[in-house]
């Protein structure tokens, strides 16, 4: 077999362990939230207290309708949440899971799918209180909403590669860890989720364009709230995501099986 | 037909955490564990130097040698955990390494859920995740317990678990690093009946152990391994017996 089949091979026989990782992702979430009254729902309610304070303190700043803005930093900050948490877990997800790794002989690709079972998990429960925010604003729905659906399906693909490619540089290289956290602290604040680009001025502007999380947002945010598709960000997004799998497919075949060693 | 058939194995492994090492060229060669460390600049280690045997149905294999001969990180190539630099291995068979009994477990889980995703983990279906919760819970007598997170149990009530659960899943290679063999007195008789079981109903066990005598009783081939190099292959009692003499004049 060449590495390349193998590396396929790992993502799907991973893929069908599939009861295997979502209870993983469960329990992961269940020991989070272990002896709480209320468990999971705290992620809604942190959710939508979060969503509430940025509207209150920022929507008065902003020189942007209240309604509008609300529903911005809601979609905003609901796929961010998704995006950063893979990011960072992306990272960790061997060098978490290292006493598997060494003690039984398991697709890799199977801790990849438990980090994002549990992102996923995570965000469908940040949704319910976003959509309650939707709701509440009486945002109407149209056809273009349902662009939300690919949306996500593409960030799933992307935490696939990143994870593949982060998941490994990670194991051998620790440092990448805290580098990773650290920026996307501060990428948070240079995508457009509290504030929207057209509040720049047109000389800054464009750096936001420049920004892929700018693009990775839009896909999800415009068409729920603008009505609109966001091709240019789509097609952006969309040759990230076919350059990451390339690398991640060629970083995972010649380090798959090193990782052990590093852990 | 289960078998097991490993052809010119070679492990080396990367040393990456650059630790400094003061050892000279002139001590190094002298310690007595562990493959060859020779200068500090070293990038890897080779800890399996060109292993070959080959197991059908029936083989107890028991793996010899001091300290950091390379005895667990061959097992570990066995178990598929490692994948060997060099050389072919061959199986065919169902697989269980049993290396840490207490692998995976979480603490803050009950027992029933940690006996769920161990069995999920070794890739068991619905049927026999089944009959290995009926099996724990008949063996380790844990009654009631098996529904309280682990963190509540005791050392003997964890180890009764964890015991009970890697001896439930049956396979045709079994591998071990070291025999199980613990527990309070009464647990204990039941302890050595049980690994009976379990070791005879696999059809090909590979096994480390310090004690000589177990292996000597269990084990038909040895493998005499020092410094990642094989010494000596073949018949069990007699390699044993002359290891024990060598061991023995250099002690």
């Amino acid at each position: 077999m060449t590495p390349l089949s193998r590396t396929l091979k790992d993502l799907s026989t991973g893929a069908k362990d599939w009861r295997l990782w979502s209870a993983l992702a469960k329990e992961d979430l269940a020991q989070r939230y272990r002896r709480t009254l209320i468990g999971v729902a705290w992620v809604a309610i942190t959710f939508g207290l979060f969503i509430g304070a940025k509207v209150v303190v920022f929507g008065n700043i902003m020189q942007v309708p209240m309604g509008e803005y609300s529903l911005y930093v809601t979609l905003g900050f609901l796929a961010w949440q998704f995006i950063s948490a893979s990011v960072t877990d992306g990272c960790g997800v061997f060098a978490n899971s290292e006493n598997w790794i060494k003690g039984v002989n398991t697709p890799l690709s199977l801790y990849i799918y438990q980090a994002i079972a549990r992102n996923f998990i995570t965000l469908f429960y940040s949704a319910l209180a976003g959509l309650l925010i939707i709701l509440l604003m009486r945002h109407p729905f149209t056809f273009k909403t349902l662009m939300v659906i690919p949306a996500l399906f593409v960030y799933l693909l992307n935490a696939v590669w990143f994870s593949m490619v982060f998941g490994i540089v990670t194991a051998r290289f620790r440092d990448i860890l805290h580098l990773v956290t650290t920026s996307m602290r501060i990428i948070f604040f240079l995508t457009p989720i509290l504030w929207m680009p057209t509040q720049l001025g047109p000389g800054i502007r464009k750096y936001t364009d420049y920004n892929p999380f700018t693009h990775y947002l839009a896909i999800f945010r415009d068409p729920v709230l603008y009505d609109q598709y966001a091709w240019r960000s789509w097609l952006i997004v969309l040759s990230i995501t076919a350059v990451g799998w390339l690398i991640g497919l060629i970083v995972f075949s010649k380090f798959r099986k090193r990782i052990v060693f590093w852990l | 037909m289960a078998h097991l058939r490993a052809k010119n194995i070679h492990l080396s492994y990367p040393l990456i955490d650059r630790v400094k090492r003061t050892q000279t060229a002139e001590i190094a060669g002298t310690t007595d564990v562990g493959a060859q460390l020779n200068n500090r600049h070293q990038k890897s280690l080779q800890v399996v130097n060109d292993v070959s045997f080959s197991l059908e149905d029936g083989d107890r294999l028991a793996i010899i040698g001091p300290n950091g001969a390379g005895k667990s990180s061959l097992l570990n190539v066995l178990a598929g955990i490692y994948e060997p630099t060099q050389g072919i291995l061959e199986s065919e068979g169902s697989v269980s390494a049993v290396f840490n009994i207490g692998l995976g477990m979480r603490r803050e889980a009950t027992g029933y859920r940690n006996i769920e995703i161990r069995c999920l983990m070794a890739g068991l279906n619905k049927t026999d995740i089944q009959r290995v919760t009926r099996d724990v819970e008949g063996f380790s007598g844990l009654g009631e317990f098996l529904h309280l997170p682990v963190k509540l149990y005791s050392r003997g009530m964890a180890l009764r678990l964890n015991f009970a659960l890697v001896t439930a899943m049956r396979a045709d290679i079994v591998l071990m690093d070291e025999w199980i063999g613990a527990g309070d007195k009464e647990f204990r008789a039941k302890v050595i009946e049980r690994m009976h079981d379990f070791v005879g109903s696999a059809s090909i066990v590979v096994l480390t152990s310090h004690n000589t005598k177990l292996l000597q009783r269990v084990c038909n081939y040895a493998l005499w391994m020092e410094r990642g190099h094989v010494v000596k292959y073949g018949d069990a009692h007699s390699i044993i017996e002359e290891y024990q003499t060598e061991t023995a004049k250099k002690g």
